[in-house]
């Protein structure tokens, strides 16, 4: 049973493997949210495994060994086979409205992308074929090798480049195999499993990517400066938070929110890309301020005018080009918060010597952390404020965020921003010049309830908001502006062709003078903003959602609104994708590409099979149904919920997915594994793990912000493990119900075995795909509310139905 | 792994060619007529009216200008890629740009970004000189060939960094800039006439949102202007 044991775990290693570093890979070459799409989809080939299985019981029982030890090596092989010919599909994921051709390659990719997803799901269904009285074991083997699996795939993003991460997983995968072949008493078969490992190791040499670059869209940021003349990279690190480059190259200008009327050069540039995105500047410094000419023309100087000699910090260092500005306006003192170290590393050691190591010489305070996580432990209080407008606007392009979690643009963090401001302080935030207008109003409403919340007066005395022809900003001061600094904030922006939008006390006709609009929808909607009266009704007949994000629901770059959706497709191809919610139109297209998919592929051949097999059909009990499809649905809604949770608390999307989906899976291995101990004794005991589910998932839906408040202010290593104990007790009963529903089919003879993980496996894809959804609707707490009662209908079954 | 990449290829071939095949035979009267339906209802219908722009549109081939794998699409209301991660704009957006810059038959206009070479071709049927400039070597080139076959004599083609503009040949009465900037770079403001136009267009790949005109003033400063082609969901509220 140990080599048994091994090929499962190894199997379920390598598949978890697979999904995490396949998302991190398509995130690289093309954009997360694409990533999101295709590997949901391609995890359909999960639940396909249980038709499969269904379809040919024959043939699988008959060559169970044998379809086990060719399964693992196929996994093995088409873990990189699927990726290099996926590479080789002409799929242009910006041009699906247009082109009809694009949906037959993006059915191929999924194609592809999902055979190793199906042959692994396959293999393990196959063991619990092949030990039917041994369902807990199997499971547990599974979840084991699952949360195992993850912790490899975040390990291997420190270790190994991009390139190579197809080639580990496809060796572990290979190693499945090999514990199979030695499990067997047949010579033949150990031989053949020997052969096989050896000719996988071969075949990985030739197969893997030699270069990521050469696979990145090229549509992104990346591939755009590679293509000017004599651009290269000149370094690239890689860890978990990101895959980052440095370009070199003389034509590289990048310079929002400068004013027209800069007359002067711009200083020679390096780029600096994440994950091959947008690239931000690496301005060229060499001590001397006087080349730095432009930066006093950027509209991010704005708040430097208003405090003189200011102690200064600001959110997320990313190419040092904010702090450089800092340093330009004479800052007492600069405080910068960034949480990738790669990124430090790259503006200050590599590029260091040939540009001047700015941090060392400006003496910044660098502090390698998460700034709400800094903010709330640090009692410093500072002058100005600033969130690095540079990661603001990568964050706002094109609205390809939209489903990302944003936990520096939510009410509790304006908030917390706003406490850690000097009497005088202000802070600044700002975002790409959207048409339709959407971002730069969003930060109105999210800066003006922020001030409400607190218990501001008159939240409207101390807000200003300004555009350039590219940038629209906001600015939050601690007291009310005063009329100097009212006036001294009009000079600075008259003299550089910038609009004032909203200022207190503003008047119609000082608005839009340089950079015209049809009408100046910014200055409107902040006059509709600040009056109650009219506050209410623009809400409800703005086209986009704008009213602001919060910690439940921290989706600020989703301006997506359910009675926009009719325009939405009336309009779809024909107009420039006007809402440009590529985001959230994603996950919708993800969603209904599920139940597409899923229907046609997994519920029609169960159908059609469960009417024309009667002796199935005699087994096929409804109940069987409810319960897997519950199980899968609440599991993963559950799941997913607390991974987007937990950014907060561990400040990081990576860290939360894995240290979650790691403690459910280790941790509901272990219930699996504990879980014949229950089913042994009387129907009370039974229900434990439903009921503890049910107490657990309320209690965190509740509970979960004030537990995160007590520890906020322990570092990485401890929180991961406040995260691991907080999800271990819901994980752990968690694990029991799915080996208790597969054990009583197998006791009460029932066929649906391959149905129930068919079934399972869909619903938990679909509830992956809904979370998001559903929580960008409801917030989390209702999400995991939702979750439970999937354990209530469980738990209803369980004892109406098997007892 | 020869053998490997052979079967990889010819499967992959068989895929791409399958759909191209369906596409169907074009001719250059099909073309007269699409362009002609092109300008009816994705141009006119939309609000152009300046009656050289129109003549530009119905007289130039777009479809001598997008890769022949998007032939059958060259006059649809769609931008089409043309590699190296750009695009020939849709043909709405590049009627609008030309009509904003309010051009006279007198007119010298520089262009940044000549991609295709289907904007230049625009625009030199309406002015005097069309000087481009396109930073990609192997795009220039295409474009440069690509113009000289089809005898548009008044345009000249160079492959540089746009940035700097061309000084030699300034100072121009238009400028239209159809790269990315993150601002409006210095030298080309220098380089037009006072009373000169530019236009810009803002947005991503594949989703124009915006074009920015700007207008150099008497006195050299300069104004600019928000031009929304987009048609979105009005406001109801009271503001």
């Amino acid at each position: 049973m140990l080599f048994a044991f091994l090929t499962i775990f190894f199997t379920a290693f390598s598949l978890l493997s697979y999904e995490i570093l396949l998302t991190r890979l398509l995130a690289i070459i093309n954009w997360s949210h694409y990533a999101y799409m295709v590997v949901s989809m391609a995890m359909l080939g999960l639940a396909f495994s249980g038709v499969s299985l269904v379809l040919f019981p024959g043939f699988f029982n008959r060559w169970r060994d044998d379809a086990i030890l060719l399964g693992c090596f196929l996994f093995s092989i088409t873990i990189p086979l699927a990726f290099q010919l996926n590479q080789k599909l002409p799929l242009n994921y910006l041009y699906l409205l247009w082109d009809w051709r694009q949906f037959v390659y993006l059915g191929l990719s999924y194609f592809l992308y999902g055979t190793p997803f199906l042959i692994s799901s396959m293999i393990l269904a196959l063991f619990f074929l092949q030990y039917p009285t041994r369902a807990g074991q199997v499971y547990g083997g599974n979840l084991l090798g699952s949360g195992s699996g993850v912790f490899m795939a975040i390990a291997i993003m420190y270790i190994i480049p991009p390139e190579q991460y197809l080639a580990a997983i496809a060796i572990s995968a290979a190693l499945a195999g090999f514990f199979w072949g030695m499990h067997s008493s047949s010579t033949l078969r150990k031989s053949s499993a020997l052969i096989m490992f050896a000719l996988v190791l071969l075949l990985q040499y030739h197969m893997c990517p030699t270069s990521i670059v050469s696979n990145v869209s090229e549509y992104k940021g990346l591939s755009w400066l590679l293509r000017l003349p004599n651009t290269k990279i000149v370094h690239r690190l890689y860890n978990p938070l990101g895959l980052l480059h440095i370009v070199e190259g003389k034509s590289i200008r990048l310079a929002p929110g400068l004013s027209m009327n800069f007359k002067g050069e711009l200083p020679p540039q390096r780029a600096l890309t994440i994950d091959a995105g947008s690239p931000t500047p690496v301005i060229n410094f060499d001590g001397d301020f006087n080349e730095l000419a432009f930066m006093g023309e950027q509209i991010f100087s704005a708040g430097y005018q208003l405090v003189e000699t200011p102690n200064v910090l600001i959110i997320g260092a990313g190419g040092g080009s904010v702090v450089t500005l800092a340093g330009y306006h004479k800052s007492k003192s600069i405080t910068a918060v960034e949480m990738n170290s790669n990124v430090i590393r790259a503006v200050e050691d590599v590029l260091g010597d040939s540009f001047y190591h700015r941090y060392r010489k400006l003496n910044v305070k660098l502090i390698i952390k998460e700034a709400r996580g800094y903010l709330e432990e640090t009692g410093e209080k500072f002058d100005l404020i600033q969130l690095n407008p540079m990661g603001s606007l990568l964050a706002s392009a094109s609205g390809v965020y939209a489903q990302n979690e944003d936990y520096l643009n939510t009410l509790e963090a304006y908030q917390l921003f706003y406490r850690r401001l000097s009497d005088q302080g202000i802070f600044m935030v700002s975002r790409w010049l959207q048409t339709p207008a959407r971002d730069g109003i969003k930060l109105f409403t999210t800066g003006f309830h922020a001030l409400e919340r607190i218990g501001t007066k008159h939240p409207e005395t101390h807000l200003a908001l300004i555009r350039s022809w590219d940038i629209v900003m906001l600015l939050v001061k601690r007291s009310p502006f005063k009329q100097n600094e009212l006036k001294t904030l009009r000079q600075f922006c008259s003299m550089r062709n910038f609009d004032v939008c909203y200022l207190p006390g503003i008047k119609e006709d000082e608005v839009n003078q340089f950079n015209k609009l049809p009408q100046d929808i910014y200055y409107l909607s902040a006059k509709s903003i600040i009056h109650p009266t009219t506050r209410g009704e623009f809400y409800t007949t703005y086209p986009f959602q704008i009213k602001p994000a919060t910690d439940d629901k921290p989706y600020f770059s989703n301006f997506f609104r359910w009675a926009a959706l009719p325009h939405l497709i009336k309009t779809l191809g024909r107009e420039w994708l006007p809402f440009s919610e590529y985001g959230y139109l994603v996950l919708l297209a993800t969603f209904i590409q599920t139940v597409i998919i899923g229907g046609v592929l997994i519920l029609l051949p169960m159908g059609i099979l469960l009417k024309k097999d009667t002796s199935l059909h005699s087994s096929f009990n409804k109940h069987v149904w409810f319960y897997f499809i519950a199980l899968g649905f609440s599991y993963m809604l559950l799941e997913m919920a607390l991974i987007q949770k937990f950014i907060l608390f561990l400040h990081h999307p990576i860290y939360s997915l894995s240290a979650v989906i790691a403690s459910f899976l280790l941790v509901s291995g272990i219930g699996s594994l504990c879980s014949k101990r229950f089913l042994q004794k009387s129907v009370g005991y039974q229900i434990i793990p439903f009921i503890a589910t049910l107490i657990f998932g309320i209690f965190y839906a509740f509970s979960l912000d004030w537990i995160f408040a007590q520890f906020g202010w322990a570092p990485l290593y401890l929180r991961l493990w406040i995260a691991f104990l907080i999800i271990a007790p819901l994980a752990f009963f968690m694990g029991m119900p799915f080996p208790f529903g597969m054990q009583r089919i197998t006791e009460t003879g029932e066929k649906n075995t391959g149905g129930a993980w068919g079934y399972n496996g869909f619903f938990s894809v679909m509830g992956t795909v809904v979370t998001p959804i559903l929580a960008g609707i409801l917030g989390f707490k209702i999400v995991g509310i939702l979750g439970c009662l999937g354990y209530v209908i469980a738990v209803t079954v369980w004892v109406r139905k098997w007892q | 792994m020869k053998v490997v990449s052979v079967i990889i290829n010819l499967v992959f071939s068989l895929f791409l060619i399958v759909p191209s095949v369906i596409g169907g035979p074009v001719d250059s009267e099909k073309f007269a007529r699409e362009r002609s339906e092109m300008v009816r209802a994705q141009i006119t219908r939309r609000g152009i009216k300046d009656e050289k722009t129109l003549h530009a549109m119905r007289t130039v081939p777009r479809h001598t200008f997008v890769p022949e794998r998007y032939l059958s699409s060259a006059y649809a209301d769609r931008p089409l890629p043309i590699g190296e991660g750009q695009t020939i704009s849709q043909p709405y957006i590049v009627a609008l740009m030309t009509e904003t810059l309010h051009l006279k038959h007198t007119d010298k206009v520089l262009e940044i970004g000549t991609g295709s070479g289907y904007q230049a071709a625009i625009l030199s049927t309406i002015c005097k000189k069309v000087y481009s400039i396109e930073i990609i070597p192997s795009l220039g080139e295409k474009a440069k060939q690509r113009l000289k076959n089809l005898g548009y004599e008044n345009i000249t083609v160079k492959i540089a960094d746009g940035y700097f503009g061309w000084e030699e040949n300034a100072p121009y009465d238009a400028i239209i800039v159809t790269a990315a900037a993150t601002h409006v770079p210095p030298p080309l403001i220098k380089q037009l006439t006072v009373g000169g136009r530019m236009v810009i267009p803002v947005g991503g790949v594949f989703q124009v949102q915006r074009l920015m005109f700007i207008k150099k003033k008497q006195d050299g400063t300069l104004i600019s202007e928000n031009i929304c082609p987009v048609r979105f969901v009005p406001l109801t509220g009271s503001h």
